[in-house]
């Protein structure tokens, strides 16, 4: 078995393992998207259902995990037919979405059971109020000019390109089966030997949305605690920030430098793939261990600084299955996800809708200029 | 400084946001030239209306308080700048007949004269020698 699709097999476990610990990621107010005073979290029935949910999840995603292997196994090292390749794309869509499916419908029956509780338990809260931070001490994302960074690297790729254009090959490798055979060249043309600046240029593009998403977000402040909870989702989103820019950045020149490497037969194709690949994962396995360690919004500090049991602040009504937010009345087009670390959009904003819409046609009007400027 | 508001209260959430503005100008928290939060970012991370914003700026304006520049920028103004002679006469007779308002309530629930101006005494004190940062109301 190739070690890239062990990779695979790795970062299935790693999903799950965020998936499993989403419970614990959450601000101190909000457990499987119900609001709840802090105290409630530790409630010996709710730390059954967090358990339950934690255990059943990853259940789920090591048996997702283990199909993966087998999968591998059986088809084996050897030249894989077409039908075989076919298995092994759906055997890795499926075993990457089931857990997901599967953390959903899970999260879904302990939020029904977590509103029963507080139902019962009174854990409502009679008023309603909101906080904000005005003025400039308000910790943020990253500011987005430090996105400017692509154009350096894009400039610098392309003056590569042009400068070292004779001693590229003719046929320059582009795709390789599972095994590492090359098998799909692209003729060297202008279009194919830029390839990595418009890539770079693309991601460029891509992440400085990203981040400008993060920059608009709502400011998840909780009115029982507005410095702390300020502060927690600051520092939540400037680390968020920051991922995004260091590894959009990687990613570009890795892909870059190895494209330009390969082309040159100066690594093989499988290596330049193997290569991507790990930078690849270590950055998502980065941005997972420091989603684990702020938590969502910076839910993590805020239950540490958190001194009161107080909610004044209940907008569940607005969460419709606890995962798509629906408030015609809230202006904010992003806000911070509810269940999960990461943002979301209002989806009772049409301006949202189009937002996402854009972002969709950029990408596959992307994917349909490159196969075009390489050909 | 941090704004807050609550919607069970029966103050409208303009005014509320306009008091707690004013209040920031009087203890310094909000410097002349501060920055404020544009329309729509201040009514997203509060999750109120638009046109709420929007009126308790335009309040902030009329009274002096705020500078507005352009469609979304507002900045606090420069102090005992009133937008004008007349609305500055106005704002000093507003602060007079609010405040013989209070002093007949009090006396109307049987308080004295002395600890009216005690009270009155005591809430200016800690208005005026309030810093920067100190929330107290």
């Amino acid at each position: 078995m190739s070690w890239i699709l062990f990779s695979m097999v790795l970062s299935i476990v790693v999903l799950g393992g965020l998936l499993a610990a989403t419970p614990w990621l959450m601000p101190p107010t909000e457990c499987f998207t119900i609001t709840v005073p802090p105290s409630a979290q530790h409630d010996a029935r709710v730390v059954k259902l967090k358990w339950s949910y934690a255990l059943c999840v990853a259940a789920v995603s090591i048996a997702c995990a283990a199909g993966l292997s087998w999968a591998l196994i059986s088809v084996g090292n050897n030249n894989p037919t077409e039908e075989q390749l076919v298995f092994l794309t759906s055997a890795i869509t499926e075993t990457t979405l089931i857990p997901i499916g599967a953390s959903f419908i899970l999260m879904l029956r302990s939020r029904s059971q977590v509103k029963v509780l507080k139902e019962q338990e009174g854990w409502t809260t009679p008023t309603r109020r909101s906080a904000t931070l005005i003025g400039n001490d308000f910790p943020g994302p990253l500011p987005l000019a430090w996105n400017l960074l692509y154009i350096p690297l894009v400039l610098g790729m392309i003056a590569f390109a042009l400068l070292s254009y004779d001693r590229f090959p003719d046929q320059i490798p582009i795709n390789a089966d599972f095994s590492g055979n090359v098998n799909n060249y692209a003729d060297k043309s202008l279009g194919s030997v830029l390839f990595p600046a418009m890539f770079a240029a693309f991601m460029g593009l891509v992440f400085t949305f990203t981040h400008w998403m993060t920059a608009i977000s709502k400011k998840p402040i909780d009115p029982a605690a507005p410095a702390t909870s300020a502060l927690a989702y600051g520092r939540f989103a400037r680390i968020q920030s920051l991922l995004m820019l260091i590894g959009g950045l990687t990613l570009s020149s890795v892909v870059g430098i190895t494209f330009y490497l390969s082309a040159l037969q100066m690594l093989s194709l499988e290596a330049s793939a193997a290569i991507i690949t790990v930078v690849a994962l270590v950055w998502v396995g980065i941005v997972i261990v420091f989603s684990a360690l702020t938590g969502q919004s910076g839910g993590r500090l805020a239950a540490q600084l958190r001194t009161t049991d107080e909610v004044v602040a209940d907008d569940d009504e607005h969460w419709v299955l606890g995962t798509f937010y629906f408030n015609p009345q809230d202006p904010s087009l992003i806000v911070p996800k509810r269940f999960g670390v990461g943002w979301t959009i209002n989806h009772a904003r049409i301006r949202a809708w189009l937002l996402i819409g854009a972002f969709l046609a950029f990408t596959i009007g992307f994917s349909i200029f490159i196969t075009w400027a390489i050909a | 400084m941090i704004l807050e508001v609550d919607f069970g209260s029966e103050e409208p959430i303009y005014r509320q946001i306009r008091t707690q503005i004013v209040h920031g100008v009087a203890t310094g928290e909000l410097q002349p030239g501060d920055a404020l939060p544009s329309v729509r970012v201040l009514a997203g991370n509060l999750g109120v209306n638009m046109h709420t914003v929007n009126k308790a700026y335009a309040v902030l304006r009329d009274e002096g308080y705020v500078a507005m520049l352009g469609r979304s920028g507002a900045y606090i103004a420069d102090a005992a700048r009133p937008a004008s002679p007349a609305r500055a006469r106005e704002q000093e007779a507003q602060i007079v007949s609010d405040l013989r308002r209070l002093a007949i309530e009090y006396r109307a629930r049987g308080g004295s004269f002395d600890d009216f101006v005690a009270l009155a005494t005591m809430q200016a004190k800690s208005v005026f020698t309030s810093k920067k940062g100190d929330d107290s109301k």
